[in-house]
């Protein structure tokens, strides 16, 4: 059961290829060096629309979670309860993801953690964090 | 000119779905303009959520409306609905329209959209909202909700009761959380010198856009979540010109429990009865257009459990969409 598969738009589309290639790639302000996520035209510090896409270091920490017992979709009520949460890069941009690789009652805010993929499909992986 | 509800209208609630959004909208309809005492040829204005099913140009010819020559729609959501009469106030107190029907109506039929248990378990974690605090909410709500004979959960439920109904997102229970509903309800919307009956003023609206988590979740979570909100609740009770303590009657959605302590601390709500109706949790989760209703009841005295002497209500909607609230007043006694 595959879980919902992303539909990239133009702005999207260099996310999604990067995760396909397992690199975790976000916007970086081209005048005040501003991280951003998820991608959009403009600096939300500054508001320039010149950016680079850069490749993250994938490393960051738990910022908040909760435990999902379901019912959720139906390709994740399998793996419940799992956890979920939101993750704080060490870029500066927050992303929202499962959290894997610990006793889901085990994590506190400000574990440390490392982005990883699941090759869903042949042409798409999806990220989701790994206790460090 | 002051902008008052003339009058409200609703349906039955019902778990499982049955009836169109056009039937149940129509009846509301029906019901709201009964209430007001309006003829429907004088509906010149009309107010909306952008994802009903009943539109402008689906009600001039029916119920007796002649024309509108103001409509527009709110974005829906749970947070939406308090909009509903901002809008409409706006027209009137603007002199665009002089009668303003506003509706919403549910199907109750389960859509692809998910329960926000996981984000409002997200926010309780961020703010320190223990199991413990979410239990005090759902038991609270069942207790009011058992003497509201139109509320669809009226079991009393004991802590232990509660222990027992599984986890979705910890640490929200089943329980803990609003069931879809079907039904509907409307307002007429008018100035004051309108009205043929006490009618509750609006004294003052905000909306606040709130970055959905799962889309932006960046701006989400940086700095202090959801002072947006914070901000626009204290530039409303400053235009109201009364203060958050004066509030005696807080109706704030309740889709999930751990939103109603977080929606009392941002709106600064100190000793208002919250949610006597039962809220959405155990009322009926309508994206809060019946916490509409029940503010409004509670300042006429027509509530199923009324507390006495409300002179001031707060509508307030879903913390986790664009949100909306509205302050209303106790009719001025002739």
């Amino acid at each position: 059961m595959l879980p919902p598969l992303p539909a990239p738009n133009q702005d999207t589309q260099e996310f999604w290829d990067g995760c396909r290639r397992h690199e975790l790639r976000i916007q970086r302000c081209a005048v005040c060096g501003t991280h951003r996520f998820a991608p959009r035209p403009a600096c939300p510090a500054c508001t320039s629309l010149r950016f680079a896409w850069i490749t993250c270091s994938g490393h960051g920490s738990v910022h908040t979670w909760t435990v999902i017992h379901g019912p959720t979709l139906a390709a994740f009520q399998a793996q419940t309860p799992y956890a979920a949460g939101v993750v704080r890069l060490d870029e500066g941009v927050f992303m929202v993801g499962q959290i894997r690789g610990c006793d889901p009652h085990a994590i506190r805010a400000g574990l440390r953690v490392t982005v990883e993929f699941d090759d869903v499909a042949d042409d798409v992986a999806l990220p989701h964090w790994r206790v460090a | 000119m002051t902008a008052v509800v003339a009058g409200v209208g609703q349906t039955r609630f019902t778990r499982r779905a049955g009836d169109s959004e056009a039937t149940l909208a129509t009846r509301a309809i029906v019901a709201a303009l009964r209430d007001a005492q309006v003829e429907p040829a004088d509906v010149d204005g009309i107010v909306r959520c952008d994802r009903d099913a009943v539109w402008e140009y689906d009600l001039p010819g029916v119920l007796g409306i002649r024309a509108l020559h103001f409509y527009n729609a709110v974005p829906l959501g749970a947070g939406a609905t308090p909009a509903l009469l901002r809008m409409a106030a706006m027209a009137v107190t603007e002199g665009l329209a002089t009668t303003v029907l506003c509706h919403h109506a549910r199907d109750g039929i389960v859509r692809a959209t998910p329960p926000p248990a996981v984000e409002a378990a997200w926010l309780a974690r961020l703010h320190d909202i223990s199991e413990a605090d979410v239990a005090r909410v759902t038991l609270a709500h069942r207790r009011a909700a058992a003497r509201n004979p139109k509320a669809l959960a009226r079991r009393l439920l004991t802590a232990a009761d509660r222990r027992r109904s599984p986890y979705v997102a910890e640490p929200l229970r089943r329980v803990d959380l609003a069931v879809p509903a079907a039904g509907a309800c409307a307002f007429v919307v008018t100035a004051s010198e309108r009205t043929r009956r006490p009618a509750p003023r609006i004294l003052a609206s905000m909306q606040a856009a709130v970055p959905s988590a799962t889309r932006h979740a960046s701006e989400w979570f940086v700095g202090a979540p959801l002072d947006h909100i914070a901000r626009a609740a204290r530039a409303m009770f400053a235009a109201a010109r009364v203060r958050p303590a004066d509030v005696d009657v807080a109706c704030v959605n309740a889709d999930a429990s751990a939103l109603v302590p977080l929606a009392l601390r941002l709106y600064r709500v100190a000793r208002a009865r919250v949610n006597p109706h039962g809220g959405q949790l155990c009322e009926a989760a309508l994206d809060g257009v019946n916490d509409v209703v029940e503010a409004v009841r509670q300042l006429r005295g027509d509530a199923a459990n009324p507390v006495r002497g409300a002179r001031l209500a707060l509508a307030a909607g879903s913390l986790l969409e664009p949100t909306a609230a509205v302050l209303l007043g106790r009719p001025r006694s002739p």
